[in-house]
Order: structure tokens, then C-alpha cells, then sequence
């Protein structure tokens, strides 16, 4: 098994062969290359596939030639950094996006949620942290099959929410969202007319609780937002409650 | 002559010079006067003309008229007049010379208008019936009478002593109006604005001063990058410091793995000191970021009472492991227009370090109130029951890394940055932040903040 890591992570289109649909497959861009090695190690032990790469041109052709279930990107690295990355991949492809960012550095993380990435984590975190905010991304990116597969579409005015391909189509136009965005859209409508708490959101859609200053919920209605626009007759589709929470309106 | 030496040395040298000129000037001046007063009217019509007035004035006003006119006579003129009575005494009291009393007593011998030097002795009748004798004294012109006498002198002397006394203000303040710019910028220094420049508001004006203002310049723009790379210093080891620890935190996840359950103590004690250091780390760099900005970002009205009602809760889970409490007394709703989270984390810090050394079994007080002392203010004292603070230390206690030391405040953790974080954060919401022991024992902190006006509020969470 080692041995077949090793070679996979050499030669990814040889491993998404041999390993098959069962292997998760996560892209590790970071330009600390110990770092890196290490992290791979850990995340081997962990049961996914991990190539790793150390620049920002590298990750993007790579994130862009093949089929990864998720890129763990490093906001800080030389020429383009993670959020050139991002802004580049986006919003072509709604591959997962789990940012590190500096500790500490709340813009970092506004900015990288804003241009659509799924989740952050400061750096230097717990490895065990990190599995954890990678299986709550991956959960939501691709849902057990055998939940999905009964589920009907969810229907409010223009809007169709379909669980089993995560698409969102307003007026019957689909419209490109991330995963995480589809969850916490999903949580909003399958309470729609309801309050729902921040805390809740958190809970439910990220599969965490809410942090003390977390902007991760305001950044994903925000971008809601802008992709759904307003209902037809300019009325915004989601209201926030201040120090309350957010809920979506029927029309 | 951009030398500064060179135009005090000319300056003053010409003030002197101009003054030695006037003051010659007014000198010959004067002699003129004298010369064309003797061309156009003689002394002897002069005096004539004085005996006139003073018949004149005894005729009216007898004896104190007479004397009146006297002093007024004497106040103009450089030449003394004496007015003797037939007793010899001179009419104001003045001692009359040798030479006028030989005169005299020739006069009254060779009887009137007959000897030539007796004509300038004059009779002068009052109404009573005295009779006194009008003698010029020549003698008796002296430099005090000269000086004292302005009629003639005052002009060219007053003209002198202004337009020395301008030259001499003039360069007195061109030499101290740069300096007190330069005294400006020193004080400004150091409340710790590094921003003022010198030069730029002297013109182009090149000496010694000048020169001083070039330097004074460099000297704040050396003080600023040193201080910044200080700061950046501050900042950057801390983000290096990063990607090892982040490295050591994956190798112990690692190693955690592959061990057997005899070294997870082991273990355990590294992740912990791996997030100790984690946490000191963080707190540098917000201490470094606090550091270079000037004002909050991210403003908006923060409900005081429900801020430390956060900051209390969170601190309660910890504080009743160890067996403290924690009152909080907060009657009325203040209100501060700031950055939420940078207050959170100033009364967090204060909380923390209270928390550390309070007693055992004690309890922590916190009262938000309006400030007695400044109008428009809030406080927030939070009080211990711990060993409290040295004197010395009372106001140190805010600067990084340093800490009323006790083997037991190091064991409990914390690297003596949490008060120094909070004074940062407290000073750029324009509040300050002291601690004093109290009596009863332990330390109290006070946190002084600007409240807002609760009519204007905005955007309240």
C-alpha cells in the first residue's frame, strides 16, 4: 500500500486508475515541502490519495487536468498564492476548496470564503482538525448515494434544490455553487419562513459549532446572495436577523 | 553668509555701529541747533526774552508764579537760569557758584547797566515788592542736563534705539522660531509621532539651524524604519515560527500513530507545549498587528454589558474547574463604538490574568459603570483577591513579557503579553487602562473607554 501511495502520488492519472471511486483523492498545495510530506503521510494514514504540490501555477493546471475531490490550499505561497489559485479555478469548477490561511488572520479568511472557498483552517492547526474539516467538506461535496438517491427535488417559488447532484436552479437556469454554499442553502430552505440561527447553520450545514467571531456562515449567505439575486419582485431572498440568524423568505 | 556664526556676528555688529552713528549724529545735531540758535537770536536776546517771561509770570503770579515759571525754564533749557533774592538765596534752593555771587556783588557795586559783564544780571520786581536777580550759569551745563533734556537729543536717540532694538528682535527671532519649531518636533517625537518634519518649513533657508533640521529629520526617519523593522521583526519571527510548529504538530500526530500507549503521556505533554507556544505565538502577532494600526477596523456599537457577559461565560468554564467565581455587576447598558472582537479580547486578557491570581476559593469582581471621573467615559474595574502587584511594577505590568513574577503565574501559563494586548487594543479605542492594589488585597484594573451616546447608536448586533 505504501508503495502504491508512492507511485500514485507520482503519476496521479496512473492512481485515479488503480485506485478506483473508492480512494478519495485530495490535492495538497502548499510550498512548505516537509510540511507537506508529512501531511501527506498523515493523510494516507487517514485512508485518502494525496499529491502534493508547491506552487501556485502547478496546483492550478493540475486542479484543472484532474478530477480531485478536494484541493487543500495554502493562502501563502510564492507568485500566484491560494487566493490567485481560487479566483482562477472559480467559478469553472466546483471542486471542494479547504483554505489555510495564517492564524490569526481573519481578512485572510473573508477574502478566501469570498471568492468560494468551502471551508478555512488557520495554520498551524491540529492534523486531527483538519481530517475532520475535510470529511464535513467531503460529506456535503458528495452525500452518501443511498441518502440521496430517494430524495425528491426541493421546490420553493423559483428555486429547486436537488439533493441528488447538489444543483441549484433558479427559474429553471442552474447556477454554479459550492457545495458547502448548496448546504447551507439546503438548511435555509428546508426551513423557509423560519428563522434559523447562526449557530444551527453552522451545525447543520459546516458540521461544526460556531466559532466566537466565525464570518464562515455571512461569507456563504453572502455569496448566496449574489448567485441567487432577488426574488422577481426585488425582494431580497434571504433575510438576516441581526444577532439572530438568517432565514429564507416564501413568496 | 549662510553661515548662522556670520549673521549673528554681522547682525550685531551692525546694530552697534548703527547706534555708535546715531548717537554721533544726534551729537552734532544738537551742536547745529545750538550754532543756528546763536546765529538767528543772540544769548543775550534769548536771555532778554527769559526775563520777559519771567516778569511776566511774577507780575501775575508773584513769587510761586515766578517759581513755576523757573521750573518749567529749567526743564526745557540747557542753560541753567538763577533767580537770587537780595539775600543771595537762589529762588528754588540751588547753590549759587562763586563766580555768579563776585558778579553779583560787582553788579550792586558799579550799580546797574554799568559794567559790561553785570548787564546779564537783570532785576525782576513781584508784585510784594522783592526783588530778585536773573543769572544765566554757563557752568552749570553739564551731560546730565544734556541727557536729561529731550528737546534736542530725543529724536535721533529714539530713532537709534528702534531701529537697533528691530534688528536686534529680528535676529532674535530668526534664531528662535526654527529653534521652537525644532522644540515642537522634539516633544512631538517623543509623545511618539514620528511623522513631523523639520526642513520642509524653513524654506530654503541654509545655516547652522538649518543643518540642525536636516538632521533632526534623519534622526525621526531612522527612528521610524527602526522601529518599524522592530515591529516587522516582531512580526515576521512570529510568522516563522509558524511553519515549524506547524510541522512539529503533524510529526506528533504522526508519531502518536505509531506509538504504543507507554509514551502518550509523553505525548501529550508535547501537543500541549506545541499549543502553548501555538498560543504565545498568536498573541505576538496580534500584539504586532495592534501595534501598527492607529485606529479599530471594523467599527460598530458594542453593548458593553453583553460583551462582558460573553467574556465571563466563556472564562466561567475554567474558572469553576478551579474553583473561582466570577460576579459580574453591570446595572445599566453602556455602550462603546468600536471593534467588538478587539474589546472581547482586551477584557478577555484582563479576565485571564485576574483568574491566574486570584485566591483560591475567591471570587473575581467585575463592575461596568459610567466613568464619575470624565464625563462621557465608561470604567470597568476588575478586582482579585490575589497577592497583587509590587509597586514598581504597577505600571510596567503593561508592557510585553513582563510580569509580577511568581513561580506559580509561570507554571499557570500565560507569557505576560495578555496585558500588554489589552492596552493596546484599549489606547486605539482611545480609553486607557491602569491597575492599582487595593486595600483589602489584590489587584484592581481599571479599563477607561469613550461610551457612546445611546441615541446614536448604530447597527447594534
Amino acid at each position: 500500500m505504501q508503495r502504491l501511495s508512492a507511485l500514485c502520488s507520482s503519476v496521479p492519472e496512473l492512481a485515479f486508475q488503480l485506485t478506483g471511486i473508492a480512494m478519495t483523492r485530495i490535492l495538497l498545495a502548499d510550498d512548505d515541502v516537509e510540511l507537506c510530506t508529512m501531511l501527506s503521510e498523515y493523510l494516507q494514514a487517514e485512508g485518502f490519495v494525496v499529491d502534493t504540490v508547491h506552487d501556485g501555477e502547478t496546483a492550478l493546471a493540475r486542479a484543472q487536468a484532474v478530477d480531485y475531490d478536494l484541493l487543500l490550499l495554502d493562502v501563502m505561497m510564492p507568485g500566484k498564492n491560494g487566493f490567485d489559485v481560487l479566483r482562477a479555478l472559480r467559478p469553472a469548477s466546483a471542486l471542494p476548496v479547504l483554505i489555510l490561511t495564517a492564524r490569526g488572520d481573519d481578512v485572510d479568511s473573508v477574502l478566501g470564503l469570498e471568492l468560494g472557498a468551502d471551508d478555512y483552517l488557520a495554520k498551524p492547526s491540529n492534523p486531527r482538525v483538519l481530517v475532520a474539516r475535510i470529511r464535513a467538506i467531503l460529506r456535503r461535496a458528495a452525500p452518501d448515494p443511498k441518502d440521496a438517491a430517494g430524495l425528491e427535488p426541493l421546490r420553493i417559488g423559483d428555486l429547486e434544490l436537488r439533493p441528488g447532484t447538489r444543483e441549484v436552479l433558479v427559474g429553471g437556469r442552474a447556477l454554479s455553487v459550492t457545495s458547502t454554499e448548496y448546504s447551507v442553502l439546503e438548511v435555509l430552505v428546508g426551513s423557509a419562513g423560519h428563522l434559523v440561527s447562526k449557530s444551527d447553520l453552522s451545525r447543520r450545514a459546516l458540521g461544526r459549532e460556531l466559532g466566537r467571531w466565525d464570518r464562515g456562515i455571512d461569507m456563504h449567505i453572502s455569496n448566496l446572495r449574489r448567485k441567487l439575486g432577488s426574488f422577481p419582485d426585488g425582494r431580497e431572498r434571504i433575510k438576516t436577523v441581526r444577532g439572530a440568524g438568517y432565514q429564507y423568505l416564501r413568496t | 553668509m549662510h553661515s548662522l556664526f556670520w549673521k549673528i556676528f554681522v547682525s550685531f555688529w551692525a546694530a552697534l555701529a548703527l547706534f555708535a552713528l546715531a548717537t554721533i549724529l544726534a551729537a552734532n545735531l544738537f551742536l547745529e541747533h545750538q550754532r543756528e540758535q546763536q546765529g538767528e537770536v543772540s544769548p543775550r536776546v534769548q536771555l532778554r526774552q527769559a526775563v520777559d517771561a519771567a516778569r511776566a509770570a511774577a507780575a501775575t503770579g508773584g513769587v510761586e508764579g515766578l517759581k513755576n515759571w523757573l521750573r518749567r525754564y529749567d526743564r526745557q533749557e540747557l542753560v541753567p537760569l538763577l533767580v537770587i533774592d537780595v539775600e543771595g538765596h537762589e529762588l528754588l534752593g540751588r547753590s549759587v557758584p562763586e563766580y555768579v555771587q563776585d558778579r553779583l556783588q560787582r553788579s550792586l557795586v558799579a550799580g546797574e547797566g554799568r559794567d559790561r559783564r553785570a548787564r546779564d544780571v537783570t532785576l525782576i520786581r513781584t508784585p510784594d515788592g522783592a526783588r530778585y536777580r536773573l543769572v544765566p550759569d554757563f557752568t552749570g551745563v553739564t551731560l546730565q542736563r544734556l541727557l536729561v533734556r529731550p528737546r534736542v537729543l530725543a529724536l535721533p536717540v529714539l530713532v537709534a534705539a528702534l531701529v537697533s532694538g528691530l534688528v536686534c528682535f529680528l535676529l532674535a527671532r530668526y534664531l528662535t522660531l526654527p529653534l521652537r519649531r525644532l522644540r515642537d518636533a522634539a516633544g512631538e517625537y517623543a509623545q511618539g509621532n514620528l511623522a513631523l518634519r523639520v526642513a520642509p518649513g524653513l524654506g530654503d533657508r541654509r545655516d547652522e539651524i538649518a543643518d540642525l533640521a536636516h538632521d533632526f529629520d534623519r534622526m525621526a526617519e531612522q527612528l521610524t524604519a527602526l522601529l518599524h523593522s522592530h515591529k516587522r521583526l516582531l512580526g515576521d519571527v512570529s510568522h516563522e515560527l509558524r511553519s515549524p510548529l506547524a510541522r512539529l504538530q503533524v510529526a506528533l500526530e504522526l508519531a502518536r500513530t505509531r506509538s504504543d500507549a507507554t509514551v502518550h503521556k509523553e505525548l501529550d505533554r508535547i501537543a500541549l507545549e506545541a499549543e502553548r507556544l501555538n498560543e504565545m505565538i498568536g498573541q505576538l502577532l496580534a500584539l504586532a498587528r495592534l501595534e501598527a494600526q492607529d485606529h479599530p477596523s471594523g467599527r460598530e456599537s458594542v453593548d458593553m454589558r453583553a460583551l462582558l457577559q460573553g467574556v465571563v461565560d466563556d472564562a466561567r468554564f475554567e474558572a469553576v474547574d478551579q474553583s473561582r467565581r466570577i460576579e459580574l455587576h453591570a446595572p445599566d447598558a453602556l455602550y462603546v463604538y468600536g471593534d467588538p472582537r478587539l474589546l472581547h479580547s482586551a477584557l478577555e486578557n484582563i479576565l485571564r490574568n485576574a483568574l491566574r491570581h486570584t485566591a483560591e476559593h475567591s471570587s473575581i469582581d467585575i463592575r461596568l459603570q459610567p466613568d464619575g471621573e470624565r464625563p462621557g467615559f465608561l470604567r470597568v474595574d476588575i478586582c482579585d483577591r490575589g497577592p497583587g502587584v509590587p509597586e514598581p511594577l504597577l505600571t510596567a505590568l503593561f508592557e510585553p513579557f513582563v510580569r509580577a513574577d511568581t513561580a506559580r503565574s509561570r507554571q499557570q501559563g500565560g507569557a505576560g503579553l495578555g496585558l500588554a494586548i489589552a492596552q493596546r487594543a484599549i489606547r486605539l479605542h482611545g480609553g486607557e487602562v491602569r491597575a492599582e492594589n487595593r486595600a483589602a488585597g489584590g489587584l484592581r484594573v481599571i479599563v477607561r473607554l469613550p461610551s457612546q451616546d445611546p441615541d446614536r447608536l448604530t447597527g447594534s448586533a
